[in-house]
């Protein structure tokens, strides 16, 4: 054989060798089974595809690094696990955290992962090595060790491993001496104990910087009442049952908040802009709307939420389009409906068009108490107040248990100036949902801010503003307070109230409250007590 | 369930903070003790002709009735010694389509045709008897409770539905008779849910509990959107929560509407349910409700048909961490032996199922993390509950249905249908020091359904406690308690009568106490209420573990007297007529 070919053939077995080492090292790269995207919608579908091409590139390259593979098996946990594809996640964050166990960040978020999927148990261990990898990282802050320190202790708390949950949370509270959730959960251990004392001293704590919360009340209170003293328990516990939806305590995250700018879904921006109209920040959450109904164009919901914001920030014209879009995705959503007749019902020029479309919807859907509600609504803002009254009344009698009616009742009493009525009508509905904080409120403005001597009432109006302000103290619970002290000549007080509720919504707040708080300040400045018509549509 | 504290010093490292966080969780993972094996349920359903699917009628509208599904009595309607199965039906779900359209919108009958073979071995099977029954369409049915409310010896049952209650006479003859409105029960027009016959005056007649869910109707329907934008079931708090009734039964077949005069009215909850039992400690039945998303109720009795609100005096209101949970199903047993019972509640998804301790005077603490129940509780949304001692080792062990409330994010992208399944989960005690361990084995324990509706009882005699769970918008699950060993058992069957020579009636509140030499006490209660839209086996069953020996039952009539009966021997059903023991005083 001539030396020539025998080269050639040495030469293409080595290449050959090399092709079939380097084949079976891309093979036994570990794989994670990619999640079905099918259902998603197209926006976030499209990202989380980009991301897999993105992570593929590095993760079956043969130049990359392990340190690369990890990152990039990192980054695409995250991006699972923003978009709630926990296996998922789950799965990359353990490869990437077996390529890179160095990184503390990838044993962190695959603890985090495990504990999504109720792996509890398995959680715990992949902390523990997160913080071994943070003694030597730089980029860590005291607030990642807390966050660790404080899921293991809850890991530890939640498995009944008490002793090991003492050790973890006093360690979190060497870090800082008053984070709320390690004081918060020692107390319940201390109380597992039967070691009363013990606890009521660290719930305490944990109250110094969370006051008021009610999840830390309750322990406390029920402490109180395992040292015999029932009076502190009662104290305590007074004012609980109003009212209030309870948040599990926890403690910050910062590493796993840092992840939610990857979710770009319409989802999310709607439950991003949820969470500031919750907050009486309409104007971000218009942004947060808007890019809600960008993201996802067919979502008739989003469209008619987003037109509902777009109406209390007077940008009428705008929300009639969104609105026209949403009908058509929709033509049967009842929000849509009702918003369409709303937003007719705001200009005089289309004040019939608005009597028209409410009565056509009622007459086609006459079972839906939403048509009802709208009718009347539309009745109350065209000005047919007996109209409205009458309409109420048939919402009454289907839906007696409800309460809103009470208020619609009340408020269309008090424009026909019938405010004896409107206060009546409100402390019916009271006594009869006597923890209901909307008519509370209501009723307190009535009471404070009526045109007519007969409707009000200002030591009554202050009780019941001081009651809601016990409870959770808001930006129109203050303004309530506020105007409550007016008419009880307490200008000064109320001036400096309505001044804070100011600031604290800035220009976020729906047109007519900014209007309506400019209007209060102006009147307590001049040490007078504010009137208006009362129309509190801004405040359901 | 394991102690770490004496393994901490092993795993100690010295100073840093992370190799202590480390020892914690290695050590721990390592300790874990091998789960000893034991038996398991076995899907019997089909096999035994308990034929049945759940209509939730879901057009897509996501209506919340839908999803809250529907319950299963266990009674012996036929009075011929064995437990015949009834299960509530849902039907079509849209505006104006609310009413009969066959066989598959009405509940079922099934009669159990129990044999016992020569060899002592069993066959079970059902008939269907709807039909011939007399049970027609009742609306959208939610819960069912049996009981012998006119004292006839023959138990009847109440049907709630969304929209009121149906009593049904059991006419003694296979047939039942719509008597809701001859019995002054046809008022109430509200979602009904559980419910519970307990005699609140203690006049020998069960009066009845309803429970009200929320101020609903296709009017006020709300749609919430889920995690991926769509279309989704809203919690309980997009709704007024509605106010739950109390009914005095007159017995003369009627009954006397005092949710108002009772004080049961004057708050509402969102109840889904409810179990009795003397949580004050007096000898009088209170009542508590478990309400969803919001405080639960403890309703004490003031002995005058009047009734205390006190759970959150009493710690039964929160959890530990001070959160008024979704609150679903409720069972009160005496898991620790103690003569106490203590109450085990259902739960939403990444709250914990929640363990409450009684702590014997009239004061409850919540002990679910030192029960092993924390963790392991988190990632179901549990319903139907149920205290059963599987394994007859003497110890209550629990076992609930599991289904999410929302779409679960993952199945509707895997297309499951209904994807809100999770799967069951059972819990075996290991007694008060150790806590519980969960069970995993058997094919029925790995299955994921949207599990509702919970009834245990012994359906085939054998002295092991079955289960039969109902599934929203599923089949019925009939889970036939396969436990292999030999542990000994003894149940009784706890009945008075009226008068003498009248019938004789299940002694719906009666505490039964178990006495061995040498073995702690058990006690049990004489019930079908608890659980989560059902009705369970009114007798009483012991696990004797592997004890044989006779032994001493002292029961607890619900007026608060007491008597005894001495050398029951184990391995079988006895019948403790009230007046045919001696008082327990008395030599043995």
């Amino acid at each position: 054989m001539p030396p020539r070919l025998i080269k050639g053939l040495l030469a293409s077995l080595v290449a050959g060798g090399i092709l079939l080492a380097a084949l079976s090292w891309w093979w036994a790269q570990p794989a994670v089974a990619p999640p079905d995207l099918s259902a998603l919608e197209g926006s976030s579908r499209q990202h989380i595809e980009e991301e897999q091409r993105a992570s593929r590139s590095i993760t079956r390259s043969i130049t990359a690094s392990r340190t690369e593979k990890a990152a990039a098996w990192g980054r695409l946990g995250e991006i699972y696990m923003v978009y709630v594809f926990r296996a998922a996640a789950m799965e990359a964050f353990r490869v990437a955290s077996t390529l890179n166990p160095a990184d503390f960040r990838w044993h962190y978020l695959y603890a985090e992962a495990l504990d999504d999927l109720g792996e509890t148990a398995r959680s715990a261990p992949a902390m523990a090595d997160a913080l071994t990898a943070m003694q030597h990282d730089e980029r860590v802050r005291t607030a990642d060790r807390i966050a660790a320190l404080c899921f293991l202790g809850s890991v530890a708390l939640r498995l009944n491993r008490p002793a090991d949950a003492r050790r973890t949370l006093q360690l979190a509270l060497d870090l800082d001496p008053a984070q709320p959730f390690a004081l918060f959960s020692l107390g319940q251990l201390a109380a597992r104990e039967n070691d009363p004392k013990a606890a009521i001293d660290y719930f305490r704590q944990a109250m110094q910087r969370m006051p008021g919360r009610r999840e830390i009340l309750i322990p406390l209170a029920d402490q109180y009442r395992r040292l015999g003293d029932t009076a502190q328990a009662a104290q305590i516990a007074q004012g609980l049952k109003a009212e209030g939806t309870a948040q599990p305590l926890s403690w910050p995250d910062p590493i796993r908040v840092s992840l939610n700018d990857l979710n770009h879904s319409g989802s999310r921006q709607a439950r991003l802009g949820l969470d500031l109209l919750s907050q009486g920040r309409w104007r971000p959450a218009a942004l947060h709307y808007g890019a809600a109904v960008a993201a996802e164009p067919n979502n008739a919901l989003h469209r008619a939420r987003y037109a509902r914001i777009l109406i209390a920030l007077d940008m009428l014209d705008e929300a009639r389009s969104e609105l026209a879009k949403a009908h058509q995705l929709a033509p049967e959503n009842e929000e849509t409906r009702e918003l369409h007749t709303l937003v007719l019902a705001m200009s005089p020029q289309t004040f019939d068009e608005a009597l028209s479309t409410a009565a056509t919807w009622h007459r086609e859907k006459p079972e839906s108490l939403e048509a009802l509600r709208s009718l009347a609504e539309v009745q109350f803002r065209t000005a047919h107040f007996e109209e409205a009254l009458a309409t109420l009344q048939q919402v009454a009698t289907r839906e007696p248990a409800e309460t809103d009616w009470h208020s619609s009742r009340a408020r269309v009493l008090a424009a026909l100036g019938r405010y004896r009525e409107a206060r009546q009508e409100l402390a019916t509905g009271l006594r009869a949902s006597p923890n209901d904080p909307t008519l509370k409120l209501n009723y307190a403005r009535v009471l404070a801010c009526s045109n007519a001597a007969e409707g009000r009432d200002g030591k009554l109006a202050l009780q019941l503003s001081r009651d809601l302000m016990a409870l959770q103290k808001t930006a129109i619970r203050m303004e309530s307070l506020a105007v409550a002290l007016a008419e009880t000549g307490q200008f000064e007080e109320s001036r400096r109230l309505i001044a804070e509720v100011i600031t604290i919504v800035g220009d976020d707040a729906q047109t007519s409250m900014v209007r309506r708080l400019n209007g209060e300040l102006r009147a307590f400045e001049a040490k007078q007590p504010y009137r208006e018509r009362w129309l509190f549509e801004d405040r359901k | 369930m394991h102690n770490s504290s004496s393994l901490w010093p092993r795993c100690v490292r010295t100073g840093a903070i992370v190799l202590l966080a480390f020892g914690i969780i290695s050590c721990n993972s390592s300790s874990k003790a091998p789960a000893r094996p034991v038996g398991a349920f076995r899907d019997a359903a089909a096999e035994t002709g308990l034929n049945f699917v759940h209509r939730d009628g879901g057009t897509g509208e996501r209506y919340m009735p839908e999803m809250v599904g529907a319950g299963v009595a266990l009674l012996d309607y036929d009075n011929d010694g064995d437990l015949d199965v009834f299960l509530v039906q849902g039907g079509n779900f849209q505006p104006g389509q609310l009413k009969d359209d066959g066989p598959s919108s009405r509940p079922a009958l099934f009669r159990n045709d129990l044999k016992v073979n020569s060899d002592g071995t069993r066959s079970l099977h059902f008939t269907d008897v709807s039909q011939r029954s007399g049970i027609g369409y009742l609306g959208y049915g939610m819960g069912v409770i049996a009981g012998d409310y006119d004292s006839d010896g023959k138990p009847d049952l109440l049907v709630t539905t969304l929209g009121g209650n149906h009593l049904l006479h059991n006419q003694g003859n296979g047939t039942f008779q719509d008597v809701t409105a001859a019995s002054g029960l046809a008022g109430e027009d509200a979602w009904g849910t559980s419910a519970s016959w307990v005699d609140i005056d203690r006049d020998g007649r069960p009066d009845l509990f309803t429970c009200s869910y929320l101020v609903w109707s296709f009017a006020i329907h709300k749609t919430c959107t889920s995690r991926g934008g769509g279309k989704d079931y809203c919690g309980p708090h997009a709704f007024t929560p509605a106010r739950s009734h109390l009914y005095r039964n007159l017995g003369d077949g009627h009954f006397q509407d005092i949710s108002l005069s009772s004080g049961i009215s004057t708050k509402a909850g969102a109840a889904l349910g409810v179990v009795a039992g003397d949580f004050s400690g007096d000898g009088w039945p209170d009542l508590l409700v478990a309400n969803d998303g919001m405080e639960n109720h403890l309703w004490v009795n003031r002995r005058n048909r009047t009734f205390a609100e006190e759970a959150l005096e009493r710690g039964l209101a929160y959890n530990a961490e001070g959160e008024p949970a979704a609150n679903m199903g409720v069972i009160a047993a005496d898991f620790a032996n103690r003569g106490l019972q203590d109450i085990f509640i259902t739960h939403l998804m990444s709250e914990h199922a929640t363990y409450y301790r009684n702590l014997g005077n009239g004061q409850f603490e919540d002990g679910t993390a030192a029960a092993g129940l924390d963790a392991p509780t988190r990632p179901f949304t549990g319903f139907g509950t149920a205290a059963i001692d599987f394994d007859n080792d003497g110890w209550l062990d629990i076992f609930a249905a599991n289904g999410e409330v929302r779409t679960i994010e993952e199945q509707v992208r895997n297309k499951v249908r209904v994807p809100m399944r999770q799967r069951a989960f059972l819990f075996r005690n290991r007694g008060p020091a150790k806590g519980f361990d969960e069970v995993q084995t058997g094919q029925f324990l790995k299955q994921e359904e949207v599990g509702r509706g919970v009834a245990s009882g012994d359906l085939d005699n054998d002295g092991k406690m079955d289960l039969v769970i109902t599934n929203n918008g599923g089949p019925v699950r009939l889970l036939l308690n396969q436990t292999a060993g030999t542990a000994a058992w003894l149940g009784a069957r706890v009945l008075l009568a009226k008068a003498p020579g009248s019938p004789p009636l299940d002694a719906l509140g009666a505490i039964v106490r178990l006495e061995r030499p040498g073995e702690p006490p058990q006690t049990r209660a004489v019930a079908t209420d608890g659980s989560y839209l059902s009705s369970g086996d009114p007798r009483v069953l012991f696990g004797l573990g592997n004890s044989t020996t006779a032994a001493r039952l002292v029961v607890t009539w619900p007026d608060g007297t007491r008597e005894a009966w001495d050398n029951l021997p184990a391995g079988r059903y006895h019948q403790l007529l009230r007046g045919t023991g001696h008082t327990p005083d008395a030599a043995r």
